[in-house]
Formats: C-alpha cells, sequence, structure tokens
C-alpha cells in the first residue's frame, strides 16, 4: 500500500527542484518554471493530505484549484513581465539584466 | 437562515472590497474611452473616488456588526482589520493622487494603472479580512500581481522592467514558500481556518516538526512582503527601478496588508511562540540595524527610502513579536493589544510620511528628469519652500521626531514591548532609531543648507514643466499628508476611535 | 498489495518489447535510399519555407496567455456544477445568480480585451501589426527547393544519416 509519507517524500523532492532550480538557473522563465514546480508541490500534498487525513473533507479540491488559478495568473503576468524585459534588454539572463545596483 | 439571507450578511462584510472591484470594473469596461482624448481627465477621479468610496463605505459599516465571521468561517470583520483598512484606504487614495499628476507628466497615464490599484487594494483588504490561511494567501497574490504590474508600468523604460522582473520572481518564490507552509499547516490541523489551527496549536502542532516548518515558512513568506532582512533584496531596485507614484503606493500597500495579515497570523500562533518568537526577534533586530546601516551610505533618495523601510519593518515586527506574549500572563496580554493598535497606527504615519516624501519626488519630476537623488533635492527649501519644507517634514516623521506622528507611532510600538518585558528588542529598536535619525537628518541638509545647483528659477518656475502643480493631485497629496502628520503628531487621540483594536 | 500491479507491469514490458522491436527491426531491414527531397521535413506535402527556429509574432504570446487565463476560470465551473445538483429550487436559483455574477465579470474581461484591441490581427494602420509586417520583410527571401537550382539547406541530423 502505498501510504501518505511517500506522496510528501515525493511533493518535497519537487519542491526541493523547484527551490533549487529558482536559486540557481540564470533564465527568467526557467526560474519562473520552477516557482510554478515548488506551487504543484504544495497542490499534490493537499490531494495527498485529503486522501488520507480529511477524506470527507471537500476543503482541498479547493484549495488545488484557487492553486492553479493562482499559478495560471503568476504564470500571465511573469511572462508579460518576462516579454517586456526581452524587448529593453534583449534577453532573459537574470545575470546580464542588472542596471540597478547600489 | 436562508442561503440568500446568509449570503447578503456576508457580501455587506466585504462591501468595501466590492466597490473596489465595482470601480475597477467600470474603469475597465471604459478603458477604451479612458484612454485617450478628453475621456483620459476621468481615470484618476474614477480612481480616486474607487479608493475614497470603499473608505466611506467601511466608515459606515464600522458602527455595527464586528467581530462576525463571513463566508462560514473564511472571512471576519473584527477590529483589527476596520482600523487596517482604514489605513490601507487611506493610502490608496493619496497614491491615486500622487499618480495623477506623476503619470501625467511622465506619459505614462493609462486608466488600467488606477484598475490595477483598486484591485490590489481589495487584495490586501482580503488579506487582512482572512480567517483562513488560503484565503489569506488569495489576498497576498491578488494584492501582489497588481503591485509586480505597477512596478514594470513604466514599459519602456529598461529600469522599470527590471523592477517589475525581480520583484515578480523573488515575490513568485515567497508565495511558492507560503502556500507550501499553508499545505504543511493542513496537514498538521486538518484544517486552514485560524480558529483550527489555534486549537491545533494549543494541542502542542508547533512541537511537531512539520508545524515547525509550517510556521517558519510562513513566516519567511510574510517577511519577504514586508522586506524584511534577509528577505529584502528586491526592496532597494523595486523602490529605485518602479515609477515613483508606484513606488509609493507598493512600499505602503504591501507594508499594510501584510503586517496586519502577520500581526493576526502571529496572534493566532500564540501558543506556539516557543517555535517562532526566536526567529522573528531575530529578523527583527537584524532589520533594524541592516537597514539602518546601509541607508546611510545612500545618495538615491528611492533607494534610501527602501532601506529604511527595511528598517520600519524591522520596527513593525517587534510589534509582531508582542503577539508572542499574548499568553505571558495579564501584561503580556496588555502588549498584545497595544501592540496590535500601535502597529496600526505606526503603519497610518509611515504611510502619510512616505506617500509624503514619494509625492514630493512625483512633485519635482517632469517629462525628462525623475527626481530620485539627493542632488535634485539641493536647495529645495530657498527655490520652492512650500515642497522643501513639507520633505523636511516627512523626514522627521520617519524619524520619529517628537510632535509628529512618526514619533507617536513608534513610541505606542516601544511602549507595548516595554509592557511585554522584552527590553532587549526596545532597546535595539531605540538604539537604531537614533542611528536612522543621521542619514533623515542629511536629507533635510541637503534641502535646507545647501545651495540650489540649478540656477534660481525663474517666477515661472522652471522651463515648460513648471505649470502650477500645488493644484493638482500630488499637491493635494502632500497637504494632506503634511497636515495628518502634524495633526496626529500633536493630536494622536483625534483618530484613536478609528484605529484602537479592541480583543 | 502491490501484487495487484503486476499484471501492468507485464502488459508495460510485453507493450515496450513490441515496440522496441519494430523500430529496431525497421531500422535493421528497411531499405534505405535517402535522397535530398526525402529529407526536408515533411509539411503535408508542402515544400517546407525557412528554418523552423523562427521568431514567432509577440501576439502568438498575448492570445496563449489571455487563453490561459480564461481557460483556467473555468475550472471553477466543476465544483459549481456539482454543488448545484445538491441544493433546493431556491438554493438552485442563488448558486446560479452566483455563477452569473461569475461569468459576468469574465465577459467585462473579454469586453477589456476586445475593446483594447488584444484580439485584432491588425489592419494595415494598426501599429503592432506593421511591426509584423516588418518582421515579415526582413526573414530571408523564400526558396523552393524543386524550382530552385540552389541546394535545400536539410537538418543536420538528416546531414549526419546521409
Amino acid at each position: 500500500m502505498i501510504g501518505l509519507p511517500y506522496y510528501l517524500v515525493v511533493g518535497s523532492i519537487l519542491f526541493g527542484i523547484g527551490a533549487f532550480g529558482t536559486v540557481t538557473r540564470r533564465n527568467a522563465i526557467a526560474v519562473l518554471l520552477s516557482v510554478e514546480l515548488m506551487l504543484n508541490a504544495a497542490n499534490l500534498n493537499f490531494l495527498a493530505f485529503w486522501r488520507f487525513l480529511t477524506p470527507a473533507a471537500m476543503e482541498p479540491h479547493l484549495f488545488v484549484l484557487i492553486g492553479l488559478t493562482v499559478a495560471a495568473a503568476e504564470a500571465a503576468i511573469g511572462l508579460a513581465i518576462v516579454l517586456n524585459v526581452y524587448r529593453e534588454y534583449g534577453t532573459v539572463n537574470l545575470d546580464q539584466i542588472a542596471e540597478l545596483r547600489g | 437562515m436562508g442561503a440568500p439571507t446568509q449570503a447578503i450578511r456576508d457580501l455587506s462584510g466585504i462591501l468595501p472590497i466590492l466597490v473596489l472591484w465595482g470601480v475597477a470594473l467600470v474603469i475597465l469596461l471604459g478603458a477604451p474611452l479612458l484612454r485617450r482624448g478628453p475621456g483620459s481627465r476621468l481615470a484618476a477621479p474614477l480612481g480616486g473616488a474607487g479608493a475614497l468610496g470603499a473608505l466611506l463605505v467601511l466608515l459606515r459599516g464600522s458602527s455595527d456588526g464586528f467581530g462576525d465571521t463571513l463566508f462560514a468561517g473564511a472571512a471576519l470583520t473584527d477590529t483589527l482589520y476596520s482600523s487596517g483598512a482604514f489605513v490601507l484606504l487611506l493610502g490608496g487614495f493619496l497614491s491615486v493622487l500622487v499618480a495623477q499628476t506623476y503619470l501625467r507628466s511622465r506619459d505614462l497615464e493609462k486608466p488600467e494603472y488606477y484598475a490595477i490599484m483598486l484591485l490590489s487594494l481589495s487584495g490586501a483588504l482580503l488579506m487582512m479580512q482572512a480567517n483562513d490561511l488560503i484565503v489569506l494567501f488569495l489576498g497576498l497574490e491578488l494584492m501582489s500581481f497588481g503591485l509586480y504590474v505597477l512596478a514594470g508600468f513604466a514599459r519602456t523604460d529598461a529600469k522599470s522592467d527590471e523592477a517589475a522582473l525581480k520583484y515578480f520572481l523573488l515575490g513568485a518564490l515567497a508565495s511558492a514558500l507560503m502556500l507550501y507552509g499553508i499545505m504543511l499547516t493542513y496537514g498538521v490541523a486538518a484544517s486552514t481556518e485560524l480558529s483550527n489551527v489555534q486549537s491545533a496549536v494549543a494541542r502542542g502542532a508547533l512541537k511537531e516538526p512539520m508545524g515547525i516548518a509550517a510556521a517558519l515558512l510562513l513566516v519567511i513568506g510574510l517577511c519577504f512582503k514586508i522586506a524584511a532582512v534577509p528577505f529584502h533584496q528586491w526592496s532597494p531596485d523595486v523602490y529605485e527601478g518602479a515609477p515613483t507614484s508606484a513606488t509609493a503606493f507598493l512600499a505602503t500597500t504591501a507594508k499594510i496588508g501584510a503586517i496586519v495579515a502577520f500581526l493576526r497570523v502571529c496572534d493566532t500562533i500564540a501558543g506556539g511562540y516557543h517555535t517562532w518568537l526566536p526567529a522573528i526577534r531575530a529578523i527583527a533586530i537584524l532589520s533594524m540595524i541592516v537597514g539602518n546601516l546601509i541607508a546611510i551610505a545612500q545618495t538615491n533618495v528611492k533607494r534610501m527610502l527602501a532601506y529604511s523601510g527595511v528598517a520600519h519593518a524591522g520596527y513593525l515586527l517587534v510589534a509582531v513579536a508582542c503577539m508572542g506574549f499574548r499568553l505571558m500572563g495579564t501584561k503580556g496580554t496588555q502588549a498584545s493589544i497595544l501592540a496590535m493598535t500601535g502597529a496600526v497606527f505606526y503603519l497610518l504615519a509611515y504611510a502619510l510620511a512616505l506617500i509624503g516624501a514619494f509625492g514630493v519626488l512625483a512633485y519635482l519630476s517632469s517629462r525628462d528628469k525623475d527626481a530620485q537623488t539627493l542632488n535634485d533635492l539641493r536647495g529645495l527649501a530657498s527655490s520652492q519652500p512650500a515642497v522643501g519644507y513639507a520633505m523636511v517634514l516627512f523626514m522627521l516623521s520617519l524619524a520619529g521626531i517628537p510632535a509628529t506622528a512618526g514619533f507617536i507611532g513608534k513610541w505606542q510600538v516601544f511602549y507595548a514591548v516595554l509592557t511585554g518585558g522584552d527590553v532587549a528588542l526596545a532597546v535595539t529598536m531605540a538604539l537604531t532609531s537614533a542611528m536612522g535619525v543621521y542619514y533623515y537628518l542629511r536629507v533635510v541638509w541637503y534641502i535646507v543648507f545647501e545651495e540650489s545647483a540649478a540656477p534660481k528659477p525663474s517666477p515661472t518656475g522652471h522651463g515648460v514643466e513648471a505649470r502650477p502643480r500645488a493644484m493638482t493631485g500630488v499637491g493635494a497629496a502632500i497637504t494632506i499628508c503634511c497636515i495628518a502628520t502634524i495633526g496626529l503628531g500633536i493630536l494622536p487621540a483625534a483618530i484613536s476611535s478609528f484605529l484602537t483594536v479592541v480583543r | 498489495m502491490l501484487g495487484r500491479y503486476i499484471p501492468l507491469l507485464v502488459a508495460v514490458v510485453i507493450a515496450a518489447i513490441i515496440a522496441g522491436a519494430m523500430v529496431v527491426g525497421s531500422l535493421i531491414l528497411g531499405p534505405k535510399k535517402p535522397t535530398r527531397f526525402k529529407e526536408t521535413t515533411y509539411e503535408c506535402g508542402m515544400t517546407p519555407v525557412g528554418s523552423a527556429r523562427d521568431r514567432f509574432p509577440i501576439r502568438f504570446y498575448l492570445v496563449a496567455m489571455l487563453f490561459i487565463i480564461f481557460d483556467v476560470e473555468t475550472v471553477f465551473l466543476y465544483p459549481w456544477a456539482v454543488t448545484f445538483e445538491l441544493g433546493s429550487r431556491a438554493e438552485r436559483m442563488f448558486l446560479l445568480t452566483e455563477m452569473g455574477i461569475f461569468v459576468g465579470i469574465l465577459l467585462i474581461a473579454y469586453f477589456y480585451v476586445v475593446g483594447t484591441g488584444s484580439l485584432e490581427w491588425g489592419t494595415e494602420d494598426d501599429a503592432s501589426s506593421k511591426a509584423l509586417g516588418k518582421a515579415k520583410a526582413a526573414r530571408p527571401p523564400i526558396r523552393f527547393g524543386n524550382e530552385n537550382s540552389g541546394p535545400v539547406s536539410l537538418p543536420s541530423g538528416a546531414r549526419k544519416a546521409a
């Protein structure tokens, strides 16, 4: 039987990959993807908790839907910002986007 | 009670949010008309009317029905919310006034700016009303999305785009951390409703590893939003790069929304203070020291205000730390309530002074010159005395000099933490405040004692943009901020009926 | 408990073996007479034009983003639809009103998108479609391999195989 810990481990691995990517990747879009991975790790664990801890409750489903919507809105805004940055800088490499220093 | 009557009761509890949404949607619907031609004059008044309308609705509603939970426990209305909302909406209205002049003078005005502002304000309101961590998350995101866009509103300005990107990436990371923390909370408490979280904490949930991780992730996520050390790196870049009116707005809105939510969350998990109180205290002390130290080295006023914002986040975290004393006897309970009232007053004083200061920068900006540095302020007291001395007043208020609102706010938080018996925090607060006076007074020095670099302007002002600005939005904003800063500094009791938090 | 999954595992393994055998078999047994035109990308019988690594007009991204937003919003219709069945008559009217408000807000967003011209692919006086035209002009001239004596550029992988 696959129990709750398995799901939690998968979730935390996803979260870890996302966190690692956010910190190490220099491409703005890759960072955005990593963040989405972290959000999805949380969504996965919500469903695991629902299945094993509170099978009668409906909230976790809604939490996942809210999480998905937020992630989609975030992606849309993020990509729009990245597009604007690309227009001005001609790159999406975070190391080369550094006019603001001080 | 039938579903419709219940719904009407619930909806009337979030009436300010509904007003903001309604006006924002009207602006969006009318956007094609408001974009150019005679309609473009209407966008800013509509935005201002939205914020002001929400404020009036809030004040009318505050006489009855408080302490209720709404939407089956998802949201609530209490005095912490209503006083925080008062500060937030006032700040929002003043930001609209600043934006009206600044955007026009920099050719950035679009109706969407005001719609996004109102939506962002509604997110912050939702965050303060949240009685459920997921609702808090939703409000936080709604607020942040608007702020990301506003930071990058000057689309053809590379700095503005860069600011938006940095703000967005770090903000998104913070919200991912927060969602993970909320998920872990659900794992521990089997619910995200604050009352259930509170009882889970009372059962010792914060002694389990998962509970500890959840609390720390929540704290980190909120600390990102208020730019506390070590999660502050985005703030100077964003403050500098964003259009000045957007900086004024995002600096105040994010801080008010996140601090009120922070107070509520920490009040809820006060039972497990041994887990999170040391972390908050460390972050508060670090923020006060680091923020004040780095601010000294800045020559760009926007960056300086960003680092000073970090320091102010530290002072506000002192108030948040007081939530941890709630269950430590009557003194502790008293301290936590005092800290809530103090924090809200502090936020009001901070918002007034900050919007005023950015308003002065906006006032001095024109199509081809964006006032940002200390040099731009040189000799302001002799060239434009009214604005110059207004800026002096705002700096004194931020520094916490007596007879200004900033002093009262700082004193209230200081008094609360002393009541709670945390001498270390109180001493750090006093010492770093004294440190902060240095760089605020340096701005004053530039304004009052340095000679103006530019030749004295002709009576009509300097150049093309010299039409009298005093009658425009930013002039009104600066005037209101000035009067309120002095008024609250001398008569803080005048507003206490709106701002006192009752438990 | 995991024993239940063994038939599934066997099926997966068999499928993998068969699929693998087909690919390997055709690699070994199939006749290979590559010509230049056989190696070009197959595009519905049309001659391929230009490189596949082309930059798309920015409008595609805008439409894609709008699509994502509207698409994900519909996800809220599902829990609503499930709950709708459970309500009494009066409650259903209430639920219907609520969903009407939700869809109404989406509709306003749609009007905004249309009103600001984000969905217009452009008449010639539209500034962004001018930019689009410029991008077209900047592309290398189109060459038809079968009419032109010049070599058809092949994907690097195909050239190696040849």
